[in-house]
């Protein structure tokens, strides 16, 4: 993947190479991953649980750094919310990444406080031009102080705001305008489309797949009315392998991660996931190189 | 700033069920004082009921679910009251950025509430004590070599406290929801940090709880241990003994960071 230097130009364009193949990281697995085992290429970490963490838990950040790349997410940033962001936590997260050299850092299309209130999850920004605005301030705040390049990710909304764009549009003009890369969250398009009645593929043919540098996979579960959870507390399904699948031609991720939150089974499980996911990208022909850090030098593991 | 008061309109709808209810039952008057725009307004007025509804749950499911993971021999307590406790809690109580907090302010709650049985309150305290000693960020000192003359004080990963049962040989069945002889008696724990993110508790007898209280950062070591030993009325050959198995102790202690020498 290839950034340039300076907020303002700041552009995301991976390049044609073989991704690298991880998972999101829970303590639950330290054992198993540290342990190296075949097929894990790199881990991605929620960021908050390492901005003002006791020393054996950087002490672990560390260890686990020493083996994979790492790579950081945030998740409570709220570039979503007409505020600025929190300084602080800029200069925190600014200190993580240096921490573990990340080659990005990906945040949420979301905004999670509104009115001094913490809404505790992803809330869905309206899709509008004020709410675009807002966003690419963000971002741009968040470029004036933090030096790697910032992927967002797409999330799923169970409330649907009248706006005046669709959500493509939305994130087509928020990347075009800031320069961010996109995290594509296939288990998050899929559930959108069962709840709100669209169709998948047709959603991912309006954004610009060129964009999209990591890709996340993971499973839910449906309510009895047929609604879809994106409760990150099962395998990844078949209709978001079909979508990977599908994408696989036209866009090439610097990584793939699956998630697995809550009800965590064993590793080997999670591992099959992984497995899967390199096995379907493998029997679309990848490219060949490995993915580049930001320093250019090639990602270890 | 229009979105901003938007978005602070659309944080009340996801968690405040009396203004959801009295917005859905009357949106326009509901929205009457709120500085929006029209666009804004006409925004939140193409709500869907339902959706919100839903989303409203799934944000104090996702709540509930993260401080569960925190405060297990509470929640399994509480039974299928756990749901209901904390809904309310939810109502009185703003949720923070990370769980941890959340769950440490849960478990006080329960242990507070005065309607609830002594056992999920005495749960509750000590889940809460647990969630204090992993929370707390301190680094210890290495130890000293001589301390005798220093104070002595409980480190933030320390707690000494008594309960109502047996929580010595009840907690672990408690934590993991396994069927539990709650036995009635007076328990003293020292409940320490053990290890990277690990809390254990062991029964400490009165006497032993007593010394450790004295630790509070106004007492050196050889004060500690002849006031402790003065309260039990010892002669001077138990003195003597005592003197050296609290000299043990309490090097321990120092050594484990759960005692710092000041």
């Amino acid at each position: 993947m290839t950034s340039t230097d300076g907020a303002s130009s700041q552009r995301l364009t991976p390049n044609a190479q073989r991704p690298q193949f991880g998972v999101s990281y829970r303590s639950r697995w330290r054992a198993d991953i540290l342990a190296q085992p075949p097929g894990l290429d790199c881990l991605e970490v929620i960021a908050e649980n390492y901005l003002d963490a006791p020393p054996e838990r950087l002490a672990e950040l560390d260890a686990l750094r020493e083996r994979y790349p790492v790579l950081p997410h945030g998740v409570g940033l709220s570039f979503g919310s007409d505020a600025p962001l929190d300084p602080k936590r800029l200069r925190k997260t600014a200190i993580l990444v240096e921490r573990v050299q990340a080659p990005w850092f990906s945040e949420h299309l979301a905004f999670t406080e509104g009115g001094g209130l913490q809404i505790g999850h992803l809330a869905p920004v309206p899709f509008t031009r004020e709410a675009l605005a807002v966003v690419a301030r963000n971002v741009r705040q968040w470029q004036s102080v933090v030096g790697v390049p910032l992927l967002l990710e797409n999330i799923t909304y169970g409330v649907q705001i009248p706006g005046d764009l669709t959500e493509a549009q939305f994130i087509t003009e928020l990347l075009d305008r800031t320069g961010c890369g996109l995290l594509l969250d296939l288990h998050n398009v899929h559930t959108n489309a069962v709840n709100l009645g669209f169709e998948a593929e047709a959603f991912l043919r309006d954004l610009p797949l060129e964009r999209v540098c990591v890709i996340h996979l993971g499973g839910g579960f449906d309510e009895a009315d047929g609604y879809r959870v994106d409760s990150h507390s099962a395998a990844t399904p078949e209709p978001v392998w079909e979508l990977l699948r599908w994408i696989r031609s036209r866009a090439t991720p610097a990584a793939v991660i699956v998630e697995w939150d809550v009800d965590l089974p064993p590793f080997d499980v999670i591992l099959r996931d992984v497995e899967t996911a390199r096995s379907i990208l493998d029997e679309g022909k990848y490219g060949a190189a490995a993915p580049t850090s930001r320093s250019g030098a090639p990602l270890p593991g | 700033m229009a979105l901003q008061h938007l978005q602070a309109v659309l944080a009340r709808l996801y968690l405040d069920s009396a203004y959801r209810e009295r917005f859905f039952a009357g949106p326009e008057a509901a929205l009457r004082d709120e500085p929006l725009l029209e666009a804004e307004r006409s925004q939140l007025l193409g709500l869907d009921q339902r959706q919100v509804e839903r989303f409203a749950r799934s944000l104090q499911s996702k709540r509930r679910e993260a401080i569960r993971e925190f405060v297990p021999a509470t929640a399994h307590a509480l039974g299928n009251g756990f749901r209901s406790r904390f809904a309310r809690y939810a109502e009185q109580h703003r949720s923070t950025p990370e769980p941890l907090p959340d769950a440490l302010q849960f478990a006080g709650y329960v242990a507070g509430q005065p309607d609830l049985p002594d056992w999920p309150r005495e749960l509750a305290r000590l889940d809460r004590l647990r969630l204090e000693i992993l929370n707390a960020v301190f680094v210890p000192k290495p130890f000293p070599e001589e301390w005798t003359y220093r104070t002595l004080s409980l480190t933030p990963w320390a707690r000494v406290a008594r309960f109502e049962y047996d929580l010595a040989a009840c907690y672990p069945a408690a934590r993991v929801g396994d069927v539990v002889v709650r036995r009635e008696v007076e328990c003293w724990l020292l409940i320490g940090k053990s290890g990277p993110f690990q809390v254990r508790q062991q029964r400490v007898n009165e006497a032993t709880a007593r010394l450790l209280l004295m630790c509070d950062g106004t007492r050196s070591t050889s004060e500690v241990i002849r006031e402790a030993g003065a309260v039990l009325r010892l002669n001077p050959p138990q003195r003597h003994d005592f003197a050296r198995e609290a000299q043990e102790l309490l090097t321990g202690l120092v050594r484990a960071g759960l005692i710092a020498v000041v």
